[in-house]
């Protein structure tokens, strides 16, 4: 049954798309071109043989931010997480520097990492690092104290207490940020590419395309990113179930 | 011989200082049952926190228990919550020993060992979060003695079980305590449970707590629920309902 609510899922907005715009003509097809022109147009890049340089170099940029926030988030949450003194003295900076826009600083990222990957490494890097430290944090906070008086009173030194049972409890929370993360974190690594400019990448590409005025590649593109957001977020849920098995049970 | 002495406890609270514990003094002799029987709120669980260390006494002491955390096997009342539910019933059961290093065959002996002391089915590879509530009450007490603890101590471990799960685990507990020859503490709501399992029962005040009174429970092994409609056992609460008549004159302000 699963399965089939993902397929439904899957063929709606196609079909949604197709019927209104191809069918019923209601938009503006300079716009809003048909479905069938940009699946026609996506065939037809896939064929040239450019996407795959595309996606490499954006799929590279993102899943490096993204894996070094992931990694340094879930540290530093870890650390603010366990002392009530550090989160309340981190929580102006974090909250700061979330609730911003990271795309409206890229400036900042120039100045300091040039216009190689780096800065566009970096500013995928912010969003998920951000995301990870408060979900982490939050995640350690929930963590049960029955579960730790219980490991206390069998001797558990204070280490084993936050890595056998801390760490563990505030893990289904990490996920959470996990899920966050991935989607923020391929947002701002498409549009950095946007912005600084870049050789190849799919937000380069969209860019591109938008100076063009080239409105069905636009739309081709923008299901390849979607599509790719898609698969990889399937993949973390999958993982999720296999890691985090007993929540809900 | 543990023997709690004096022991007074008091938090913070909205209203200023609020006394919990105000001198509570009793012996827990080896091999026996020490049930403990209280009002909500008296502070039961904050007397036991003291007892197995998990928080200090303002004044008095707990003493014949040396290393707490190796010689003190505890059930909690939430068991679920008290469980690892991303481990198995074995990985629950070994966890005391895995917090002190022991694994192995050392570790897999001891396990078939406290195994074979319920009688409730339970596969070592099963994951916790799908047990039954007896079930999963049953891995905590043997998570518990998995440590052989010179000191057993339960609170309210039946308080989230229906009726027949509460009998059978009844059951299994006395049955362990006896063979097994610990020294118990058991906190319970219930009296007549708190009678069919001790084999001497403290009476705690409200708060703030002091001892009530100690009822000595002499009723022959092994009990069962018919242990609880003979005339023995109806004796012995007759006269623990006398220690918490609200009008006992040698017992003023024990109203529970």
């Amino acid at each position: 049954m699963g399965r089939v609510q993902t397929i439904i899922g899957v063929v709606m907005l196609p079909l949604l798309w197709w019927v209104s715009v191809d069918v019923l003509r209601l938009s503006n097809l300079l716009l809003f071109p048909t479905f069938g022109s940009v699946v026609l147009r996506l065939g037809t890049i896939i064929q040239s043989g450019t996407l795959e340089a595309d996606l490499v170099a954006t799929l590279y940029r993102w899943v490096s931010g993204f894996a070094l926030g992931v990694v340094s988030g879930i540290l530093a949450g870890l650390i603010l997480g366990s002392s009530h003194t550090l989160r309340r003295i981190f929580e102006f900076p974090v909250e700061f520097f979330r609730s911003m826009p990271v795309t409206a600083i890229f400036p900042l990222f120039l100045i300091v990492f040039g216009i190689g990957d780096a800065s566009k490494i970096a500013m995928a890097f912010l969003p998920s690092f951000l995301l990870m430290t408060v979900n982490t944090s939050y995640g350690v906070t929930l963590a049960d104290p029955t579960r730790r008086r219980m490991a206390k009173v069998f001797g558990a030194t204070p280490a084993q207490i936050f890595f056998k049972i801390v760490s563990m409890d505030a893990l289904p929370q990490i996920f959470v940020g996990l899920r966050l993360a991935l989607a923020q974190s391929l947002i701002v690594a498409v549009v950095a590419e946007m912005f600084i400019g870049t050789d190849q990448g799919l937000g380069q590409r969209i860019y591109d395309s938008y100076l063009t005025n080239s409105i069905t590649t636009l739309y081709a593109l923008l299901i390849v990113v979607g599509v790719l957001g898609y698969v990889m977020n399937r993949a973390l849920v999958l993982i999720e179930s296999r890691i985090i098995f007993w929540t809900g049970k | 011989m543990i023997r709690v002495d004096g022991i007074h406890r008091s938090f913070a609270s909205s209203t200023g200082v609020k006394k919990v514990l105000a001198g509570v003094s009793f012996d827990v002799p080896d091999n026996c049952v020490t049930t403990i029987f209280g009002p909500n709120g008296c502070g039961k669980t904050t007397l036991i926190n003291i007892i197995t260390g998990l928080d200090e006494p303002e004044r008095g002491e707990v003493s014949g228990v040396v290393k707490r955390s190796q010689e003190i096997g505890y059930v909690f009342q939430d068991y679920r919550r008290s469980l690892l539910p991303w481990g198995s019933v074995e990985e629950n059961i070994l966890f005391p020993l895995t917090l002190r290093g022991v694994g192995g065959t050392a570790a897999q002996a001891r396990l078939n060992e406290v195994l074979q002391l319920v009688t409730l089915p339970l596969d070592p590879r099963q994951k916790v979060y799908s047990l039954s509530g007896g079930q999963a009450q049953a891995v905590c007490l043997l998570r518990a003695l998995i440590i052989k603890p010179k000191l057993l101590v339960l609170d309210e471990p039946f308080a989230a079980l229906d009726y027949e799960l509460t009998i059978q685990l009844r059951r299994i507990l006395s049955n362990v305590c006896k063979s097994l020859q610990l020294s118990v503490i058991l906190i319970s709501h219930d009296l007549d449970e708190a009678i069919v399992l001790g084999d001497q029962l403290i009476f705690l005040t409200r708060s703030p707590t002091t001892v009530a009174g100690v009822l000595p429970i002499r009723l022959p092994y092994p009990r069962t629920v018919e242990s609880l409609t003979t005339p023995a056992f109806i004796e012995l609460k007759s006269k623990a309902l006398q220690i918490f008549s609200p009008t006992s004159a040698s017992l003023s302000g024990a109203i529970c």
